[in-house]
């Protein structure tokens, strides 16, 4: 019920907010709006940064074509491991939200263990895995394959599974809520009123999903867009993706104002992209009812 | 009992207090006041464990208690910058490498040392010491090579020969140093690198980069390289690890490396923070540090066993050709050689 701010009742419930409200502001909107300010100073490598107002960092950030591929490459990986994340997620979520086992929360901890290893971790076992001389190599070599020739390693694809990796039990959590809370005997009833197994999917199960796919969607993105680690490790160092590009521009060269600059991106970029993602999302569900 | 002083008592007496007034005044001022938390900020791993087992020890005698704040160089210099912008300091010790305390120092962010606060600086052997900073161990760049895979080379040009065609591997942390070498074995001076451009534009479809130190070493064991950049220390600690590595100063002359520590100007506990770096300078924390981590003592008060000097220490004619940088260029041009590496370079 909404409760009208200017009551003693709502002035009470506002001074319960107050204090996450303040964290939020403290924590998250000043440094942003810090970070804004610093991208529009100038950079100077003996004083680190003049207080000025110039746009000549956004300048630069709009005419480098090595950037134009770091923020091409960044969208194409997230996008793709969104989508991937839910192809991938959405049949175990399905498994995991129907199953009557009484093994079912062994299986969802065996979901969820993966997020209880580091990202460090888990791209050390990757990198373990698909370098040199690692386990996919040897496995090649035993069966006569030339090892070399599938050095996986700082590669497109070895940044992508690794990401994937990360992300993929984010995304059967969210699927496996939305999915527990269907109804499933309008999938009986379609069974029953002759619909194939594939209508009931795309003309039931699927629609009724499509909220908990819109935000399993936004978050896996969000957090693949500024993925770190992942593409640092298993990319290599000629890898381009935003996260690892501007922290090289704020730590080792410590140009902050550009780093600024390609901070404000990533976020004006992410945004965007899940405002694109989210309405996308949003009007194919409003489709179906 | 009589309350006169004769001649003798009193030139005693004033003998005595002279002495403990003297004593008093010119003792370093940490011995008043070194107590508590001293926070110092340094890599972690080998490094603060290492200055847990050498230095905390001599430095808790004074009163100073270490309290580690481990992590990369780059994000202690950004928080140090970050805080010294608004005279603030988390952290009472810094630690950093010759070319980044010069910068920090150029920025203003750090405190002026002397022999009279450090009583162990007055060893700091003289070419390794600042103004604002106490050289803490030091190493030199080596050309680090399997003998089993590639010939011995003796300079950096050797690399860009057919005989290490696709045996070439490069740290990517190191690029700035990657770029000297280049730029050194092509005709480069201290303040002048342009020559790397094109001779590792040369070699770049013949040679690979790896994230870190760990992925290149890892890449020597598995035979994938066959020759690299790093400091002799690291050289001394893979070939300890198992890695079948040797390793050569370049003709062209190496590259110093001086691990440095500095107190904040803004430093909450800078009595503390002088005693700190008087235990780091301690003969027995240097002897200790060189032992096990295999780097250099920074002062002329320590010897070093002959076999541990012998795999460690570089010659009379190595130290001769020692390639000093001009630091200011260095830390001017490092954004722009960044952006070069990694654009042009790797891009």
């Amino acid at each position: 019920m909404y409760t009208p701010i200017f009551t003693k009742r709502g002035l009470r419930t506002s001074a319960l907010l107050a204090p996450a409200l303040a964290l939020v502001l403290i924590a998250l909107v000043l440094p942003t709006l810090i970070l804004v300010r610093y991208s529009f100073n100038k950079f100077d490598p003996s004083e680190l940064m003049i207080e000025t107002i110039t746009l000549q960092n956004y300048v630069n950030l709009f005419r480098n074509s090595y950037f134009h591929s770091v923020i091409g490459i960044t969208i194409s990986i997230a996008g793709l491991s969104t989508v991937s994340a839910i192809a991938l997620g959405f049949p175990v979520a399905y498994r995991l939200a129907r199953t009557q086992s009484r093994y079912k929360s062994v299986f969802v901890i065996a979901t969820v263990f993966p997020l209880l290893v580091g990202n460090v971790v888990r791209a050390a076992g990757w990198m373990a895995f698909l370098g040199h001389k690692g386990f996919l190599g040897v496995l090649l070599a035993w069966f006569g394959m030339e090892s070399d020739s599938f050095n996986l390693m700082n590669t497109w694809a070895a940044v992508f599974v690794g990401t994937l990796s990360v992300v993929l039990p984010f995304m059967i959590l969210i699927l496996q809520g939305v999915l527990e809370n269907i109804d499933f005997s309008l999938e009986e009833a379609g069974a029953n009123l002759g619909a194939s197994p594939f209508d009931v999917f795309t003309k039931i199960i699927f629609p009724l999903a499509l909220p908990g796919v819109s935000a399993g969607a936004v978050l896996v993105f969000i957090l693949c867009m500024n993925a770190y680690t992942t593409p640092f490790l298993l990319g290599g160092p000629a890898f381009k993706m935003m996260a690892p590009a501007l922290y090289q521009q704020i730590t080792v060269a410590m140009n902050w104002p550009f780093g600024a600059a390609l901070a404000v991106l990533l976020m004006i970029v992410t945004v965007i992209a899940t405002i694109i993602a989210s309405a996308v999302l949003r009007r194919a569900s409003s489709t179906y009812k | 009992m009589s309350n006169a002083i004769d001649r003798r008592t009193f030139l005693t007496n004033s003998g005595l207090a002279a002495l403990g007034y003297s004593t008093w005044a010119t003792a370093p001022n940490f011995a008043n006041a070194a107590t508590g938390n001293v926070v110092v900020g340094t890599w972690g791993g080998d490094y603060e464990n290492f200055l847990k087992q050498y230095v905390a020890p001599i430095a808790a005698k004074d009163g100073a208690v270490f309290v580690a704040a481990a992590g990369g160089e780059p994000a202690r210099e950004t928080k140090l910058l970050a805080e010294a912008k608004r005279s603030l300091a988390s952290m009472d010790v810094v630690s950093m490498t010759t070319e980044t305390m010069a910068s920090v120092a150029e920025k203003g962010a750090l405190l002026e040392i002397s022999d009279q606060d450090i009583p162990n600086l007055k060893h700091a052997l003289p070419q390794l010491k600042r103004p604002y900073s106490a050289p803490h161990i030091y190493s030199g760049l080596v050309i680090v090579f399997n003998p089993k895979l590639v010939p011995k080379p003796s300079s950096y040009a050797d690399l860009w020969k057919d005989d290490y065609a696709s045996k070439v591997g490069f740290a990517d942390n190191m690029f700035y140093y990657n770029i000297i070498a280049a730029a050194q074995a092509h005709g480069g001076n201290p303040s002048d690198y342009e020559p790397a451009k094109k001779a590792l534009l040369d070699i770049k479809k013949r040679s690979k980069v790896y994230p870190s130190n760990e992925t290149t070493a890892n890449a020597l064991h598995t035979g994938e390289i066959g020759v690299t950049l790093m400091w002799r220390a690291r050289a001394f600690q893979w070939a300890k690890g198992g890695i079948p590595v040797e390793n050569v100063a370049a003709s062209e002359g190496a590259l110093p490396i001086v691990f440095e520590f500095g107190i904040p100007k803004f430093s909450k506990n800078i009595p503390g923070a002088k005693a700190m770096l008087n235990a780091m300078l301690d003969a027995e924390a240097q002897r200790g540090f060189a032992t096990a981590m295999g780097y250099l003592p920074t002062v002329d008060n320590v010897e070093l066993p002959s076999d541990l000097r012998e795999k460690l220490d570089f010659s009379e004619e190595e130290r001769s050709r020692f390639f000093s940088p001009d630091l200011q260029y260095m830390n001017r041009q490092r954004a722009e050689w960044l952006n070069w590496w990694k654009q042009e370079f790797l891009g």
